[in-house]
């Protein structure tokens, strides 16, 4: 299972994505925190095969930094519980989530992954959804090189 | 309920703007948090916390303004063991 923050939940929505993700991971999973942060209309259209999964608020995360809020702090107590990687494009939140032992990924290494599984198809559509994603998330030139080796 | 400070501003704001004291407020607000967002200081989570949006509408406000938004994994290394963690969950599938 991999639990991902709103960062990589909206990147892979808007490049409708998510249905990819489900081909490489069966179970996906958000928080019920991560859900409400969007609008109604916003969360009518994530697939319901996403889980939505409530945090164990006892989970003590004092040591918390000021640039989380307490949904980011719900993805840290579900991963820390049942032992989840966390996808996530924020620095802020990859960095703590690291400190508490938890596995990390984001959006990035998901879309080669993608590609070099064969679940997007071809390069020239991997390049287009690698430069999309720019919207999202800044690739650095040398970030960049690296997606496009085979 | 967030604890507050004040900050200056120049007057000329309120007439070149055309924005009413409370909007000019909220606007500066939000330009503060978008830089912070857009710096990676922040997670956009807090940033949409911090402005009172939902996150799908503080990202509208990000993206029309053409911003680059610092996240992910910063160097080759990083990124490599995002990819790798994917190998290792996925290697029985």
């Amino acid at each position: 299972m991999i639990i991902l923050d709103n960062t990589v939940l909206s990147a892979f929505s808007r490049l409708k994505l998510l249905p990819s993700l489900k081909k490489l991971y069966p179970y996906v999973a958000i928080s019920e925190e991560i859900l409400n942060e969007y609008s109604l209309q916003w969360q009518q259209t994530i697939p319901n095969w996403i889980r939505i999964l409530q945090s164990d608020k006892s989970i003590s995360l004092k040591d918390s930094p000021l640039s989380l809020s307490s949904a980011d702090l719900s993805i840290i107590r579900l991963a820390l519980e049942h032992n989840i990687t966390i996808a996530s494009d924020d620095r802020p939140l990859r960095i703590y989530a690291e400190k508490r032992g938890i596995s990390i990924t984001g959006s990035f290494g998901l879309l080669k992954a993608l590609y070099q599984k064969n679940i997007i198809k071809t390069r020239e559509e991997y390049i287009t959804y690698l430069n999309s994603l720019q919207e999202d998330v800044y690739i650095s030139d040398e970030l960049m090189k690296w997606a496009l080796e085979e | 309920m967030t604890e507050k400070i004040n900050i200056k501003l120049p007057v000329d704001l309120l007439e070149l703007t055309g924005l009413s004291y409370e909007s000019l407020e909220e606007k500066s607000l939000l330009i503060w948090v978008l830089e912070l967002y857009s710096e990676g200081k922040i997670t956009l989570s807090k940033a949409a916390n911090l402005v009172h949006m939902k996150v799908d509408k503080f990202l509208s406000e990000f993206k029309k303004r053409h911003l680059k938004h610092i996240g992910g994994p910063v160097t080759i290394r990083d990124v490599q063991k995002d990819f790798d963690t994917i190998q290792d969950l996925t290697k029985d599938q």
